[in-house]
């Protein structure tokens, strides 16, 4: 199978991915002989800016275990055409999960180590959600796995899309009364798991020392629901 | 040059990107002959998994004219070996900007409609830096280009890790008191602009009707410092 007809066998199999709502503004082409013009008109544009030709090709360009990446074609309100990279990995899988774990009226953040970005950051438990599990199981399971920790109470905090320019990746987010925190996960790069009460926890945000994006939605949403 | 060579190519010119922690990290291997092992070993795993051994390739995996995804061979923590990916961006080290603008003591909120997930999201004004501008200059442009806003006064929030993620530039958050505004930008997506009060904002937070990470985490900010009181005085 060609590269495009993969990504056309892709985009009939996930039609919610290719949805081209009225209004939108920009429209996904999915008709062959219109991508090839686009491709065309596109790689022109890259090689005058010194870029390969190849980086026009429509398709799924990138695909791990973890990743997948395509290339639409679209047409923009004014008419003109243009390709653009996005990321659907979790969308065709399930969403990420991560959990606000509080322990006896105190918050439990953990330290990570990011490998983007080369340094722990504060964060609290979560990850990609295995397939065949629900949100709530895999909540579950990713607190037993990460801080050996039992779940008393969980309640669903909403959904969050870290970065809708990028990808259509969501996480849905959990607020979770736990049981006694257990050994951490330090394989995969957790080094220390610490409770702290409310108002350190913002002191932290206001200061800068939390900047994790999931940490502020997860916090913020327990607060707003008056779980905190 | 070899996938690999651009890979070493790419690691020299950028040291800070391949910093190897003391302990309880993930360690970055550049020695080639243990990158080779590091693959053979993986590949052996997918391959058990059925899944293909180039998922196993370490170098430059993906390339376009925003950015690139690095697959990194590491050792975790107890030693063991695997393979790691990060996407890094064309302009490396620009961070994204994100603005929480207020106008007569209401917030400004955009109906935008994203490519990436073919729905609307509530949101407010964000984009990509430039290694031109300033994350300041960056913001004024972006208010500018997405609804026609000129800003009286633009007070920084700090740095945002967007996350869990693949990249690691971030965003700079801004919170900024409108002087004007006008008609949302089409071409960027965005169909209507809402003037919301804070209780509106607050439940449409709470009720899962705004679902974007950057406007969330502005929200708080602002909050925590007190910058919603400040408006209403």
């Amino acid at each position: 199978m060609s590269m495009l007809e993969e990504y056309l066998a892709f985009a009939r199999q996930y039609p919610a991915l290719f949805e081209n709502p009225p209004e939108a503004g920009l429209t996904i082409i999915l008709d062959v002989d219109e991508i090839r013009r686009v491709e065309d008109e596109v790689s022109q544009r890259l090689a005058a800016q010194g870029f390969p030709a190849a980086w026009a090709q429509v398709g799924i360009v990138y695909q791990d275990q973890y990743v997948m990446l395509v290339r639409d074609a679209v047409r923009l309100l004014d008419g003109t055409v243009d390709t653009c990279v996005r990321s659907v990995s979790a969308a065709v899988q399930v969403p990420g999960i991560f959990i606000l774990p509080v322990y006896q009226g105190n918050v439990l953040l953990i330290r990570h180590f990011r490998h983007e970005a080369r340094a722990w950051r504060w964060e609290i438990p979560g990850g990609f959600g295995m397939p065949g599990m629900s949100s709530e199981e895999n909540a579950r399971r990713e607190l037993a796995e990460e801080i050996g920790a039992a779940i008393i109470r969980l309640i669903p905090l909403g959904c969050v899309y870290p970065d809708a320019f990028s990808g259509a990746d969501s996480i849905d987010l959990f607020f979770a009364e736990i049981g006694t925190p257990g050994a951490i996960e330090s394989q995969e790069g957790i080094t220390e798991a610490v409770t702290l009460p409310v108002q350190t926890i913002e002191q932290k945000i206001r200061s800068h020392e939390i900047t994790d994006m999931i940490v502020l939605v997860a916090y913020t949403r327990a607060k707003l629901q008056g779980l905190l | 040059m070899s996938a690999l060579q651009d890979y070493f190519t790419f690691a020299q010119l950028h040291p800070e990107l391949f910093v190897n922690p003391s302990a309880g990290g993930f360690t970055i291997i550049l020695d080639e002959a243990e990158m080779r092992d590091i693959e053979t070993f993986m590949a052996q795993k997918l391959s058990a998994h059925g899944l293909p051994p180039s998922f196993a390739q370490v170098g430059i995996v993906y390339e376009d004219q925003y950015g690139r995804i690095l697959r990194d061979a590491v050792r975790f923590p107890d030693g063991s070996p695997g393979t790691y990916i990060r996407f890094v961006s064309r302009e490396v080290g620009v961070p994204g900007v994100v603005i929480l603008p207020l106008y007569q003591g209401n917030i400004l909120l955009l109906r935008r409609f994203h490519h990436a997930t073919r729905r609307w999201h509530l949101e407010i004004p964000a984009g990509t830096g430039s290694m031109q501008l300033s994350s300041e200059e960056a913001a004024r442009q972006l208010l500018l280009r997405d609804v026609e806003a000129t800003a009286d006064s633009l007070v920084p929030l700090g740095q945002l890790d967007v996350g869990p993620g693949m990249a690691a530039d971030g965003a700079k958050l801004f919170y900024a008191q409108l002087a004007s505004y006008g008609q949302g930008n089409r071409h960027e997506g965005i169909t209507d602009v809402l003037c919301l009060d804070l209780p509106t904002f607050e439940r449409m937070i709470r009720e899962n009707e705004i679902n974007d990470g950057f406007t969330i985490s502005a929200y708080l900010h602002a909050k925590l410092q007190g910058l919603f009181e400040q408006a209403q005085q």
